[in-house]
């Protein structure tokens, strides 16, 4: 059962990298970016090329990796969104799915089909009280749980996270307060891809990188920020751990001491998750009840 | 040319014309009602004074300056303040927070003159009565408290021309004394004011001149009194054969 | 983009064939390639088509056939069924091909099948090894072996090391699945511990190995389509704890699994076809050519093998479907680089031993030949 805990936060913290910057993007800018599988993918394969091919260390491949990523993001968003989403929200939806096929195409000329692994010794592995896991995942997990933290902190306590926020909830009134959200939205979007890059890098070391991953992150992704409620940042966090966790018992546990649920039934978990929310709660978990009028 | 001046401003969308060459102006320091009935066009108006959309024909300028083309944002540096008929408070955040996202967003300069934010935000909260709920979460509060302190915001933000939209909308008859008493503190502070709102009565106490639109045309011009007896007025609002 | 990619490597090979010269103003012979040019299996599609693409520049460099020079055209499969039977379509009916190389995954050869033996098309798969495939049609051919005869092999290896209890893990896709049913009859569906199917391209097995804890088995078969997947399955299998022997097949003795999982595939057993050198003459070619195998060497090598075997038909008897079948079905014997090789009744080939691989010191290195009967 604790191998479960922590196989659903070992899943759950790459979800909830890749879910955590969408949310942000479908909530200031109510649009929906298909193409997110790939940025995730991309990130990844731009640090294994780093390290691998290039030959830099580690961390300078990480930063270099991110880097690229969020220039990429940033190019992104001028040519298949800003032209767009004014004139009408879906549009992106329809850019960004094409966008997502010249990725896959630009992935498979680039770094090939073989799958590629960010580290090439494997992995260290630990027994703490009967649960195994590697020390790298030990390195991810808690570096995920940090960066969520520093993006808290930032979200809550500093002027740039109050105006982001301030156009999550109200766009017109923040402008007519001056705050310029067409800059506001490059900057989330870019910080969208460089969240997702992050997952990429996470798949690349804990797990292995191949260009066909895509679509499957990008419809978990959407399963936590639907769950978690239109554009809620934690929301989309919490959720995302949640499907991972179930993800987990659902194959993992034996059901009423007599069967098991057979594994492929697994990746649909996220599906149903959405199903159930869309039936139950359509405006997502942590969306309460606040409006007096 | 006036403080605010709209010449021949038209919408049109998709062939409709929305606003049909709407030419206003409106002096400093006046507080101008802007009634007419539902669809008539005047939050349009707001939207196209806010920059949230541009005309298709026209200029508005501001100051001597046509701003006819500025982002929604510079117009707000520039001096241009709005309240939402649907409350423009960001309900998640804090009373506090609500008020400091505002200074935060002011120019350079401005922000320099502010002195300690703590302060102007505690004291901008108790000139609507609610430094006590400094801490908590704006979507708790009333449609009146929501609405005293959008209000309030807007004027400690150093907003010359205010864009009130509705402002008793929402907002108990008790309440509303208390938002009129703070729209008649914006005009002894030299502001200039512009309302969208249907009680004809409370136009009529706060508004030295009322606008009347109606399909997207300005129709009548006048004081509050010379409106309220005029005939158009009964029949844009009650029909040809008025019963009262 | 498959479409791009596609054009491209086609555009490749004419450029390649042009450039030999002597044009006699016979038309050239169409050779239609089918194979996943993009997708989670392109390494395969990649490799084989480039086998298939030395074939036809050396048959072209030698003045083609009776003259006539191979135009290949290559159309992606995508490693699917659907994609498989539109490409299967338009060599058939647009281009006109006169044989077809391909499929490569067993879901495209399966699909592509029906469409083939329609049009009386031969197409011959260098690389399909379900048991299925063996009845899929009369022009149907595959100079790769069954797989029905590898579990066979491989049954037999459990019973020689005393595996009676079995942990499987199956990818859902129709090669991985036909190979599970096979073990299963072979091996005696009693011996599996644990038998479980996932979806394609799953790379989270944690919480499934979880269920073995505690249980006892002997040994665990990663039963996946790409090295990518047997990659995650055996470095997550090692970390849980689980120490018992670990044996699979041809997708895992393939180079990338030893760079993905370095530690977790020491000692790893896997039965497969024998391997082609990269210091053969073929091996030297492809190296100067196109480098690095992506998956193996040996799938290049099957195509190579299958593009000349065609070829050699195709010279003796003309571009008529039905005299290259009964060519074929009436072969002595061919020597490619794999071996001397020639069909049975159903199109399977005969002559493709097994070989026992274990990876040492980083690298698959031969244990033993496994003799087929």
């Amino acid at each position: 059962m604790e191998q479960l805990l922590i196989n659903g936060l070992i899943a759950g913290s790459l979800a909830a990298l890749i879910a955590g910057g969408l949310a942000l993007v479908y909530g200031v800018l109510g649009i929906f970016n298909l193409a997110l599988g790939q940025m995730v993918l991309l990130g990844g394969y731009a640090v294994w090329w780093l390290h691998q091919s290039v030959g830099l260390t580690l961390p300078v491949s990480i930063v270099g990796g991110l880097l690229m990523a969020g220039g990429l993001t940033w190019v992104t968003f001028e040519v298949f969104i800003a032209p767009f989403y004014k004139r009408h929200r879906f549009l992106p939806l329809v850019t960004t799915i094409a966008l997502g096929m010249i990725l896959d195409a630009a992935m498979l000329l680039f770094f090939e089909a073989r799958p590629r692994s960010i580290l090439s010794n494997g992995k260290n592995i630990m027994d703490i009280g009967g649960v195994r896991l590697s020390v790298e995942q030990v390195y991810l997990v808690v570096l995920t749980v940090l960066l969520l933290c520093v993006f808290a902190y930032v979200l809550h306590s500093t002027p740039f996270g109050r105006r982001i926020r301030a156009v999550v909830q109200h766009s017109h009134a923040a402008m007519s307060l001056g705050i310029r959200a067409s800059v506001l939205h490059r900057v989330i979007f870019i910080l969208s891809g460089v969240l997702a890059a992050c997952g990429g890098i996470f798949i690349g070391i804990d797990q292995n990188l191949t260009p066909v991953l895509a679509f499957p992150i990008t419809i978990k992704a959407y399963a936590a920020i639907i769950a978690g409620g239109k554009g809620n940042f934690w929301g989309a966090i919490v959720c995302a751990y949640l499907i991972a966790l179930l993800e987990q018992l659902v194959i993992g546990i034996e059901w009423f001491g007599r069967f098991y649920i057979p594994a492929g039934y697994q990746q649909s978990v996220a599906l149903l998750f959405i199903i159930v929310f869309l039936l139950c709660r359509p405006s997502g978990l942590f969306s309460f009840k606040n409006r007096t009028a | 040319m006036g403080f605010l001046s709209i010449r021949e401003v038209s919408l049109a969308i998709q062939g409709h014309m929305i606003l049909d060459h709407v030419s206003f102006d409106v002096n400093q320091g006046e507080v101008v009602g802007l009634i007419g009935p539902n669809g008539s066009g005047k939050t349009t108006l707001f939207n196209l004074l806010s920059g949230f959309l541009a005309p298709t024909g026209g200029s508005i300028h501001f100051r001597g300056s046509d701003i006819t083309n500025c982002s929604p944002s510079v117009r707000a540096q520039k001096g241009i303040g709005r309240v939402f008929q649907n409350f423009g408070i960001f309900r998640d955040m804090t009373l506090e927070e609500n008020i400091l996202v505002a200074l935060e967003a002011l120019p350079h300069e401005q922000k320099k003159l502010l002195g300690d934010m703590k302060f102007l935000v505690h004291r901008t909260l108790a000139m609507v009565g609610l430094e006590k709920s400094a801490k908590k979460k704006a979507g708790a509060l009333s449609g009146g408290q929501m609405r005293l302190l959008e209000i309030a915001r807007t004027l400690k933000c150093g907003k010359d021309l205010f864009l009130l939209d509705e402002p008793t909308a929402g907002v108990s008859p008790k309440m509303t004394g208390q938002v009129s008493g703070l729209i008649a503190e914006l005009k002894r502070e030299g502001k200039t004011v512009l309302i969208i709102e249907h009680d004809l009565p409370f136009i009529g106490r706060i508004c030295d001149r009322v606008i009347v639109l109606d399909v997207g045309k300005v129709v009548l011009e006048g004081t509050p009194d010379e409106v309220k007896q005029s005939k158009e007025l009964q029949e844009i609002y009650f029909g040809a054969d008025p019963t009262t | 983009m498959k479409r791009l990619l596609s054009f491209l490597s086609c555009v490749a090979v004419l450029s390649g064939c042009t450039g030999g010269g002597s044009s006699d103003g016979t038309d050239p012979i169409k050779v239609g390639y089918l194979g996943p040019l993009t997708g989670e299996a392109t390494s395969y599609g990649m490799d084989t088509l480039n086998g298939v693409k030395i074939a036809v520049e050396d048959i072209n460099a030698e003045g083609g056939i009776n003259g006539r020079k191979i135009e290949l055209i290559a159309e992606d499969g995508r490693c699917t069924g659907t994609d498989a039977a539109g490409a299967a379509q338009k060599l058939i009916h647009v281009d006109k091909v006169s044989v077809i190389i391909g499929g490569q995954c067993s879901g495209e050869t399966l699909a592509a099948a029906p469409i083939a033996e329609a049009a009386k098309v031969v197409m011959m798969s260098p690389l399909s090894s379900s048991p299925d495939v063996t009845n899929a049609g009369d022009f149907i051919f595959r100079d790769y072996p069954n797989d029905a005869l590898k579990t066979k092999a491989m049954a037999n290896y459990f019973k020689e090391k005393g595996y009676t209890r079995v942990v499987l893990i199956t990818e859902n896709t129709d090669f991985a699945m036909a190979f599970r049913n096979s073990l299963k009859e072979n091996t005696g569906a009693d011996n599996f511990v644990l038998d479980e199917v996932v979806e394609p391209g799953t790379k989270d097995y944690r919480s499934l190995l979880t269920r073995l804890k505690g249980k006892e088995f002997d040994v665990f078969f990663p039963n996946g389509q790409t090295s990518a997947t047997v990659a995650a399955m055996i470095e997550q299998f090692r970390e849980q704890g689980f120490l018992q022997p670990m044996v699979s097949h041809d997708v895992a003795q393939d180079k990338s699994l030893l760079d993905l999982a370095p530690k977790a595939s020491k000692g790893m057993h896997a039965i497969n076809v024998p391997e082609v050198s990269v210091d053969s003459a073929f091996g030297s070619k492809f190296l100067s050519k196109f480098g690095d195998a992506q998956a193996s060497l040996a799938f290049a090598a099957h195509a190579h093998d299958a593009m000349r075997v065609l070829a050699a038909a195709m010279k003796e008897v003309g571009t008529d479907s039905m005299k290259i079948r009964d060519y074929l079905y009436a072969l002595k014997g061919h020597d490619g680089v794999v071996g001397r090789f020639r069909f049975d009744k159903n199109g399977d080939v005969v002559g493709i031993p097994y070989v026992l691989y274990e990876v040492k010191d980083g690298a698959w290195g031969k244990v033993a030949d496994i003799p087929v009967d």
